[in-house]
């Protein structure tokens, strides 16, 4: 049996200066790893980053990151859910209508 | 083993270069503006290894086997190797200098990542703007599918309630 250990978890990255303003990121990492000493091991890691926060003269403002294609993917993936769904409702309400 | 300890400590190595500040690029000026680029990373390797029971028998089988009339012509010298002591009524007398019984040890592995942008941040005198990356190839197949799968339902539906019982 593999043994598998995963994490996950939110790292602040190095803050990035620009101008006048200090951006301090963060970043979503995600760790798996396992195997077994006879047989083999496995790693993987996948790094997103979530937000970054301007500090600057005004204040510190927060801005998210979004992952605009992964967002319009999975609206894509609901839309095709729905249609699915209310195709098969269709179906069964018009077979228990010719009945 | 050693090779795959080699291969391990190697993959470590690359772990070491990959770390939270590469999702950010190094910013750059563009007209009177900063971009810094921003990425997700992923990244994995996997090694895999094995043993056999025990090494089989290295000598020129032609020399050493001395088989009987009745075996078969492609009669081989595994007298040594597991499993194949009684696979034919040779008179094994395999005498081989170079049999070893260590494990046969083998392994092999392999890794990979990738980079996908996903935004840029820009930075200006007013302040940091978050500008997403839009990957329009993949949203143009998704879109192609999905236009797919509606007009398939659709018809579906149409056969559903026009179609003969």
């Amino acid at each position: 049996m593999h043994k598998s250990d995963q994490r996950t978890r939110i790292v602040s990255a190095t803050p990035i200066e620009a101008g006048k303003f200090r951006l301090l990121p963060a970043v979503l990492v995600m760790s798996q790893q396992g195997g077994m000493p006879d047989t083999g091991y496995f790693s993987q890691v996948r790094m997103r980053p979530v937000s970054v926060v301007a500090q600057g003269p005004e204040g510190a403002r927060w801005h998210a990151l979004p992952d605009a294609t992964q967002a319009a993917l999975s609206q894509m993936a609901a839309v095709g859910a729905i249609v699915a769904a209310a195709t098969f409702v269709v179906i069964v309400l018009a077979r228990l209508a010719r009945r | 083993m050693e090779e795959v300890m080699v291969m391990l400590d190697e993959f470590a190595d690359l772990s070491e270069m990959f770390n939270v500040d590469n999702v950010f690029g190094e910013p750059q000026m563009f007209e009177g503006r900063m971009i810094i680029p921003v990425a997700e990373i992923a990244y994995g390797f996997g090694v895999g290894f094995g043993s056999g029971a025990e090494g089989g028998c290295d000598c020129d089988y032609d020399d050493f086997c001395d088989c009987d009339e009745t075996c078969d012509d492609d009669c081989e010298c595994d007298c040594h190797t597991e499993g194949f002591e009684d696979a034919c009524d040779c008179d094994c007398d395999c005498d081989c200098e170079d049999y070893d019984d260590a494990p046969v040890m083998g392994g092999g592995g392999g890794g990979g990542g990738m980079a996908r942008p996903i935004a840029f941040i820009e930075v200006t005198a007013e302040g940091a703007t978050v500008r997403p990356i839009m990957d329009e190839q993949k949203i143009a197949l998704a879109g192609i599918f999905l236009s797919a799968w509606i007009a398939g339902c659709f018809a579906l539906v149409l056969k559903a309630l026009f179609g003969k019982k």
